[in-house]
């Protein structure tokens, strides 16, 4: 934890610097800036300044000239000093015009004027030149006559010279103001863009930073404060003790232990020793000593005597701190009021007894055995389970292994031996033959104790009987593997959950049936997963939540995906355990119930087949009633009329109509015959028939036909292709729909057949397609497989050839199916098997 | 009794037969139509200016259109026939569908199992 702070602190610095860092570029990028704008505002207010002067100057000069002309006027000469003035004023006014006109750096002006002002500054060139001639003129020739005419040349100049300066400086002003408008405002952008990205670096380098030492100090403080209350709860002072500054820290809690105040200790080392009970303090110095030395950190128990007169022991412990140079610099360490831990040792002791009753009442014996000595001491319990009455034997190493059963020896000796090997206790159990017999069994646990060297010196450890917990586990161990196996013959699994942990828990045996490993740990999310669809899971939820909100018992069915990806039909029974009317547990049983849903498919295929006959045995039953009927009805009717004929010739023709209806009944019943070898001849024998051959060997014996209805059948079908089906049958399906195929030919057309086979799911299909009347399926569809069915009012139609065909296909496990649209043609589909 | 006419729609020809002799024996009617099937039968119904039976007498199972086609078509034209028509059906199915199937339609009123006899005749046509 300091760690992440110290950490975090640091970084807190490299990111401040970083924040620093981009602050001095601002500045640094924004400086020269800022300097050329102050620069050009300066240079614009000299302009100002020098044209002003420019005025002042031509005022000047007008006016020693209008002074000298006077004084020659008066006294016929001027003074000499006038005149040097006077053509100081002129170089100067003639300087500083230049400057201004173009910007040389003559009185610090280095920017050309605007165009507006340049041709100002021109337009005054006349005015300008005229007043310097008329001075320069009047230094050459200091007299009356030239005076008087300089006069009036001043006269003409000076004013009109002034008006247009003043015109200059205001366009100057102007010109000035707005640039300085221009100024400020970029220099307010500059600004504004500055303090941006100085809050934007703030925000997004330091912030984030100080959000985490923020946390990172808060998670301090806390571990800190933890800590304190640990010590504090444990009674646990601290000090510190600083070499280099001789100068001792002590937490509240040691100024408690001792019963002084900082004012008694002062920070000093001998005022500590002086709390300490005279019978110690010599050799805390000792031990103190030696630890500055670097030579034993201290690990030290002493009394202290407190000024309540009160004597308490103190277990001391530090650890050194030490430089490079390996001198000890500081040692931290704590001191533990271990008083009343040593009075409590006491009561141990003389709780012994008791402990020898709770021993009696636990059936738990136990026992030290002296290494170096042999010597061995039995609890009173260790000699009652052993069948001794207690100190009836001194027992030794060898008492405990005369009474072990022989298998079992072995077992505890290597126990024993690998807690030497290992420094660990052992435990283990095993069976002895107490002195009165029987069989007892026990736990036994033990341990080694060392000396301050590292030597064995004792062992010490403890026999339960457990008996009658190893006889009930047995009992019901008993239960649990007839469970186990009627679990396994039924493949049933259990599963709960727990709904205060959302602990899920499954036995072996719904491990086994969800095929996920012995080890595996499910939840309950990933329980989920293995239900095999959306719907199947919603479902599941849907009744455990109501399982869990209403206590309610569900069974349910659900298909699943294993852990090895089989598909896998289970049963989920759920139950919930309920308390003061909250779900604490759903539990239940998980069942695979393959085997039964295989079961069920294959009574369900066996009603289907049943269900089939059923349909085909009614059919049957129809056609008989149907078609015999109607003969025998007929013969019963043309019977009735011969009776009642009057005339030989009627009753001849009636015998007529009665040879007819026996012809027709005796077809009917071939018919019928016929189906019912169909529906009868179960051995179907199959053979092996090339399709192609079957099809050209009809289309052979069709051929008077076709060629007479100038018909063509396309034979598509591969030489190659076979199909096991009994032979009579492919005939007769052949010649049925390839002769159906011209007889319902369409009348403005030539009729064409086209054979064709084609895979469909793994089935072979024979496609049979014409272009003949078709057939309104809407209208006969239901009908068109049907006896005695015909329905174009061909009088030859017998309505028989599509049944029997039908009848044929279905026997040899395939099936028909047909698209026709009237006027277009009709294509049965034939699937073989 | 003379103006009587009856409908025969059947495509059994020795049914068509002695049924017209029955009629025509016992003088039951005095006018028979005969129609092989549903469809021919309807035709001639639709058709303006045909005589229009009293009685039809209906087989089930006949080419092109059968019995219950032909009732279908023709609950939709007897609203242009300004006359009532008695239709029984004449089957020699004794399926207990067809003949449930028969009680639907209010036009038929009776079902009679071939064969049928003269008694049977003499009973319908009046």
């Amino acid at each position: 934890m300091t760690h992440e702070f110290i950490n975090t602190a640091r970084l807190l610095r490299n990111k401040y610097l970083v924040f620093l860092g981009i602050i001095i570029v601002i500045i640094i990028t924004n400086i020269p800036i800022i300097r050329y704008n102050t620069q050009t505002n300066n240079e614009a207010a000299t302009i100002i300044n020098v044209s002003g002067r420019q005025r002042m100057l031509s005022q000047r000069i007008s006016k020693l000239t209008y002074n000298i002309t006077t004084q020659i006027r008066e006294d016929g000469k001027s003074q000499q000093d006038h005149f040097d003035s006077l053509n100081k004023f002129c170089n100067q006014f003639n300087r500083a015009h230049n400057a201004l006109l173009y910007g040389n750096g003559d009185f610090g002006i280095t920017v050309k004027p605007s165009q507006i002002v340049k041709q100002q500054i021109e337009g005054t060139t006349t005015e300008h030149t005229g007043i310097i001639n008329a001075a320069k003129q009047l230094i050459a020739n200091p007299d009356t006559a030239t005076s008087n005419a300089v006069i009036d040349t001043m006269r003409k100049y000076d004013i009109q010279y002034l008006l247009e300066m003043e015109s200059i400086v205001s366009q100057l002003e102007r010109e000035y103001i707005k640039k300085q408008r221009n100024t400020y405002i970029g220099l307010l952008s500059l600004s504004a863009v500055s303090l941006i990205i100085i809050l934007l670096s703030f925000v997004v380098i330091v912030l984030p930073t100080i959000r985490k030492l923020n946390i990172a100090n808060d998670l301090l403080t806390q571990t800190t404060d933890r800590l304190f209350m640990a010590t504090g709860a444990a009674q646990i002072g601290i000090w510190e003790y600083d070499v280099k500054t001789d100068k001792l820290i002590w937490d509240d809690e040691m100024y408690r232990i001792y019963g002084i105040s900082p004012a008694d200790l002062r920070g000093v080392l001998k005022a500590w020793f002086k709390t300490i009970h005279p019978d110690d303090v010599s050799r805390v110095i000792k031990e103190l000593r030696l630890a500055l030395h670097g030579k034993e950190e201290i690990n030290s128990e002493f009394k202290i005597l407190r000024a309540d007169g009160a004597v308490r022991i103190i277990k001391a412990q530090a650890v050194s701190n030490y430089n490079r140079h390996g001198k000890v610099v500081k040692l931290t360490g704590i001191n533990l009021d271990i008083t009343d831990q040593r009075t409590t040792e006491k009561i141990i002791k003389e709780g012994r007894e008791s402990l020898a009753k709770a021993q009696q009442i636990a059936k738990l014996g136990s026992w030290e055995w002296d290494i170096n000595t042999g010597k061995e001491i039995w609890s009173d319990e260790q000699y009652r389970i052993f069948g001794f009455e207690p100190g009836e034997i001194s027992p030794n190493y060898n008492s405990f292994t005369d009474r072990m059963y022989p298998d079992d020896v072995d077992k505890v000796l290597k126990a024993i031996a690998d807690t030497f090997d290992n420094t660990k206790p052992y435990k283990v159990d095993f069976r002895i033959r107490p002195k009165q017999g029987g069989i007892k069994y026990i736990e036994a646990l033990g341990e080694v104790y060392y000396d301050a060297k590292g030597k064995p010196m004792k062992m010490i450890g403890t026999a339960l009987d457990v008996t009658e917990r190893k006889l009930l586990e047995a009992e019901k161990k008993t239960i649990e593997n007839i469970l186990e196996q009627t679990s396994k013959t039924a493949l049933i699994g259990t599963w709960e959950i727990d709904m205060n942990t959302n602990k899920m828990k499954w036995d072996a045996m719904t491990k086994v049936i969800y095929e996920v490993p012995a080890e595996y740990e499910p939840t309950v999310e990933d329980s989920l997963k293995f239900i095999k669809d959306d719907e199947l899971r919603n479902k599941y939820t849907a009744e455990m939540a109501e399982t869990i909100t209403q206590n309610t018992q569900h069974d349910l069915e659900l298909q699943i995906v294993t852990a090895k990806g089989k598909t896998s039909w289970v049963r989920v029974i759920s139950q919930a355990e309920f308390e003061n009317g909250k779900c604490l547990r759903l539990y239940g049983l998980l069942q695979s119930i393959d085997k039964q849903k295989e079961k069920e498919a294959e009574q369900k295929s066996y009603i289907d087949i049943i269900g089939e006959q059923n349909k085909r045995l009614l059919n049957f039953a129809h056609i008989v009633s149907h078609n015999l009927r109607s003969h025998s009805g007929n013969m019963e009717m043309v019977l009735g009329l011969y009776d009642d004929s009057e005339t030989i010739d009627e009753k001849e023709e009636m015998v007529n109509h009665l040879k007819g209806i026996s012809l027709a009944l005796s077809d009917a019943i071939r018919n019928l015959n016929e189906v019912v070898s169909i529906q009868t001849n179960i051995n179907k024998q199959r053979e092996k028939i090339n399709l192609k051959s079957y099809i050209d060997k009809t289309i052979d014996v069709l051929s008077g036909e076709i060629t007479l209805k100038s018909g063509t059948i396309i034979n598509n079908v591969p030489a190659e292709i076979e199909v096991s089906f009994n032979a009579a049958y492919m005939e007769s399906i052949l010649l049925n729909f390839l002769s159906n195929g011209i007889k319902y030919r369409h009348p403005e057309r030539s009729p064409v057949v086209t054979l064709d086979i084609k895979e469909v799911d793994g089935r072979k299909m024979l496609q049979i397609a014409d272009n003949g009347l078709g057939i309104d399926l809407e209208k006969h569809g239901e009908k068109l497989f049907g006896m005695y069915k015909t329905f174009h009012g061909n009088s030859d139609a017998k309505g028989i050839g599509l049944f029997i065909t039908k009848n044929q296909v279905e026997v040899m496990g395939g099936k028909i199916e047909v698209e026709s649209e009237v006027n277009q043609g009709t294509t049965f589909k034939i699937f073989l098997s | 009794m003379n103006t009587i006419t009856t409908c025969i729609v059947d495509d059994d020809e020795v049914f068509v037969m002695g049924v017209k002799r029955m009629l025509t024996r016992n003088n039951l009617c005095s006018n028979i139509l005969v129609f092989e099937n549903g469809l021919k039968a309807l035709n001639h119904l639709s058709a303006s200016g045909n005589v229009i039976p009293d009685t039809i007498l209906l087989d089930i199972n006949m080419p092109v259109m059968d019995g219950w086609q032909f009732l279908d078509g023709f609950s939709k034209v007897k609203t242009s026939i300004d006359k009532p028509i008695t239709i029984y059906m004449i089957s020699s199915s004794i399926d207990p569908n067809d003949m449930e199937k028969a009680k639907t339609y209010s036009d038929v009123k009776d079902y009679i199992i071939k064969p049928i006899t003269t008694n049977d005749l003499q009973r319908i046509i009046h």
